[in-house]
């Protein structure tokens, strides 16, 4: 029987599945040792709302690693208790393949970590391994508020109650403004407003004496608000904020530096077993960081550039241990507060 | 120059007629929303120019409010939050056979409220900008108690049953983390209700899939003897009907301003001002006691409140860079994409795109006139389609929109499992809107009153500490007593007789 193009035999099915099949069994190990590492988008799992500092900043490094890695990035966003849904979604219901990221709020979400009772570990089953940025804490107050410097404000605060809207308790803002209360007597009532803008809102109306956040979002408001002070000297934010002053430089205090820091995590799991994925990543970011178009990228968003800066695991270890020190030290204070 | 700006944005129409049509099926949707439908179409406004994305983001934003209203109307599914109210009487209106009376209440109330709003803020941003510096935690409390306070209106029907089904939606509404310690409660370990209880899937079940439950047992939407109303119904008779509901303009100012009022404060939205703008219209109606049995104004007061927040939530977006809800915060994020900050700068830098927002929004509405009004009639019919038709149907699309906005199968889950509750209410003569708003105000009065309460260390006297929120207890007893006085004078009238 002559045999025509395009008519499946038996023998012709058999052949082509086994060979689909060979190719489907061995090909990812093929892909790998290739180095082919990411053949498909990349999911960015982020554990606070749409439109907040998290999105605009994970967004501007994505754009410009596609163009090296090749793939697109994916996003999905679950905010809700402090960081609490995004970071055990990702933990326990993400495959651990590589394919899964985590761009983190550092800071707050790790103080949530460490307060609240969770089913994931940090850095057991969550490993922070690129820092792409911080930003001072500061205290500031709206523009038109009697309360000119930070003086005044502690000042205020040993003659009467003085409020202080924070995005939540569990925030780095809230341990700096607790601290401060605590070495020089003053009398600071944090009361969390749930999210930035809110936050915001309450200094920039008066339904606070004050408000204390990230310089990032001081910054964004322009004259709505007048900054009072920073909990971590940051030359390179001081023109943008007014060169406010050190709250530890006028109180002589030796409060931790705070700040809230964004980077990238992914499984540990995935850190420790699949190298090639991890040196893929870890090359690809950090090469984004003298890539001149992600400074363009900050600057078409509006977004400070300045505290733009890589840190490595270790440095994300570090920050991942002094946080969860801080937090367990000030939990009980938080919640006495 | 307002004259230029309106040609302009008008001379965007190729953008603004698809957003509106777009607008309008992802507001009659449950579960979606103008701000994930921008967030999915992301792409596509950051590829076009600035003012196209703004025209569009605008013109669709505009129109799901609209939008949220149809599927109240004709199926007794509110698209969001926003238009629950609108479903206490434009529902009884659809199963009465007057869907098409109800829509065009609905489109004039929506397209007058939306325009009367934009006009407003445009003209009074100066001054409305300062509104914020007044509400504050303390008369948000009073403001949610303005909503709040429907439940006892539902419950005059059945004290016991009114107050038990409020009660309930309260206490499903304190599911989740608390707002001081984000502490979990009573979420049984589920990650899924950590933020709380979500209003989609709650909504969808209460409401959608406990409407299914009913249509299978009756067969249709519209009672058999008003079917011939329906399919007698005309296209001239829109007009008619425009003509007679535009007698209410005067309602549907004072609401679309209510709405105005309540979206420029942060995180308030459309919920709470249709709420109260319904509670309001039925206090200081002649005819309070008809409420809930489907009267137009019913369906009128919601929905021009609603379309009032669309504006309100500009207000601190422009005048202070805050966004006032999700939509905005996320239109915010695309403009910042295209290097644009919203702010007060914008009106001196950028003037055409300061403006533009709200010429944009005006001509929306304008817009939605010739698109929508026909529609009406047609739309209508919905009502008289068969159960085998319409259940498949609802329950496809809501059980999809439950999933939609978090992505979590668990959504699907919980949406049955509130449409079983919502079933056995109905059934058991329990009102599913009182139990929707301890579900939706719930939280928020527990946000704002503890904020409140923390402010003053526990003092319970901050309640009545502000000058702006006392004279608001003022009105909310006033609101609470003039039904019995009218009621009482009433009484004595007849007597007299």
């Amino acid at each position: 029987m002559k045999r025509t193009t395009g008519t499946i035999t038996r023998r012709g099915l058999i052949r082509a599945g086994t060979a689909g099949a060979a190719v489907a069994l061995f090909a990812p190990s093929v892909l790998r040792a290739q180095g082919s590492y990411p053949t498909r988008n990349i999911n960015v799992v982020i554990a606070t709302g749409q439109g907040g500092g998290a999105e605009t900043t994970a967004r501007c490094f994505t754009n410009v690693l596609r163009t090296d890695l090749g793939v697109d990035f994916e996003f999905e966003f679950h905010p809700g208790a402090g960081g609490q849904v995004g970071y055990e979604l990702y933990a326990n219901r993400r495959d651990k393949d590589g394919y899964n990221l985590l761009y983190s709020n550092m800071h707050p979400e790790i103080i949530t970590f460490a307060t609240q009772e969770t089913t994931y570990d940090l850095p057991g089953d969550i490993i922070h391994f690129a820092k792409t940025g911080g930003t001072p804490i500061v205290t500031y107050v709206g523009a038109n508020s009697p309360i000119q410097s930070l003086e005044q404000l502690v000042e205020e605060g040993k003659k009467r109650t003085v409020t202080i809207a924070t995005s939540r308790l569990p925030h780095p803002g809230t341990i700096g403004m607790l601290s401060l209360a605590e070495a020089t007597g003053a009398d600071f009532n944090l009361i969390p407003f749930g999210g930035g803008n809110p936050t915001s809102m309450a200094a920039i109306t008066g339904e606070t004496d004050a408000a204390v956040l990230t310089a990032g979002v001081a910054i964004s408001l322009g004259d709505q608000v007048r900054i009072l002070g920073t909990f971590r000297p940051t030359p390179e934010f001081d023109a943008q904020m007014g060169n406010p002053p050190g709250v530890n430089s006028v109180f002589g205090t030796s409060i931790p530096e705070l700040e809230l820091s964004q980077g990238w995590a992914m499984h540990t799991e995935v850190w420790n077993n699949m190298p090639e994925v991890r040196e893929r990543l870890v090359t690809a970011i950090r090469a984004a960081f003298d890539n001149p178009e992600l400074k363009a990228q900050f600057e078409a968003v509006n977004y400070p550039f300045e505290g733009v800066e890589y840190g490595d695991e270790t440095v994300c270890a570090e920050i991942v241990q002094n946080t969860i020190e801080l937090a367990r030290r000030y939990k009980d204070r938080i919640r006495e507060s | 120059m307002i004259g230029g700006l309106f040609a302009h944005s008008l001379s965007y129409w190729w953008v603004m007629i698809p957003a509106v049509l777009l607008g309008n099926i992802v507001g009659a949707i449950p579960g979606f929303s103008a701000a994930n439908t921008i967030i999915i179409l992301l792409p596509l406004t950051l590829s076009v120019d600035v003012e196209a994305a703004l025209i569009f983001m605008m013109a669709l934003y505009s129109a799901s409010q609209l939008g949220n209203g149809i599927p109240a109307i004709l199926v007794n599914i509110p698209g969001t939050g926003g238009a629950a109210a609108t479903t206490l009487d434009g529902y009884p209106m659809a199963q009465k056979g007057q869907a098409q009376r109800a829509l065009v209440y609905c489109f004039v109330a929506s397209i007058f409220g939306g325009l009367i709003g934009t006009m407003f803020v445009l003209v009074m941003l100066p001054v409305l900008s300062q509104v914020g510096n007044y509400l504050h935690s303390v008369e948000m409390v009073v403001i949610i108690l303005f909503g709040l306070t429907l439940i006892a209106v539902i419950a005059a029907q059945d004290l016991v049953k009114g107050l038990l089904a409020g009660m309930l939606g309260l206490l499903i509404g304190a599911i989740g983390t608390d707002f001081i310690y984000s502490e979990p409660r009573a979420t049984f370990g589920m990650i899924e209700l950590y933020d709380g209880v979500p209003l989609v899937p709650a909504l969808i079940g209460l409401f959608a899939i406990s409407e299914v439950f009913m249509l299978i047992e009756r067969g249709r939407v519209v009672k058999d003897e008003f079917m011939d109303v329906v399919v007698s119904s005309k296209f001239y008779d829109v007009w008619l009907l425009v003509k007679e509901s535009l007698r209410s303009w005067f309602l549907m100012a004072w609401t679309a301003l209510i709405g105005v009022i309540i979206g420029i404060i942060p995180g308030a939205g459309a919920s709470i001002a249709a709420f109260v703008a319904y509670q309001q219209a039925r206090t200081f109606s002649k005819t309070p006691e008809l409420f809930g049995t489907g009267v137009p104004e019913g369906v009128a007061a919601p929905e021009a409140a609603n379309n009032g927040v669309t504006s309100g939530t500009l207000v601190p977006l422009m005048a202070i860079g805050v966004p006032g809800g999700s939509t905005a915060a996320i239109m915010m994020v695309v403009l910042q994409y295209h290097g644009v900050t919203l702010g007060p700068r914008l009106f001196i830098d950028r003037p055409e795109l300061a403006y533009g927002i709200f010429t944009a929004s005006f001509i929306t509405y304008l817009m939605m006139i010739p698109l929508m009004f026909p529609m009406a009639q047609y739309m209508s019919r919905v009502t008289t389609f068969p159960a085998f038709f319409l259940v498949p149907t609802i329950l496809t699309f809501t059980l999809l929109g439950a999933f939609v906005p978090r992505t979590y199968m668990f959504d699907m889950g919980l949406a049955v499992a509130f449409g079983v509750l919502g079933y056995l209410a109905r059934k058991t003569g329990y009102h599913v809107t009182a139990l929707l708003i301890g579900i939706i105000l719930g939280p928020l009065m527990e946000q704002y009153l503890m904020r409140a309460l923390r402010i003053s260390r526990g003092e319970v006297d901050i309640l009545f500490s502000s000058t702006l929120g006392n004279i608001l207890w003022v009105f909310l007893v006033i609101t609470l007593v003039l039904p019995y006085v009218r009621s009482h004078m009433a009484k004595q009238k007849v007597e007299a007789a």
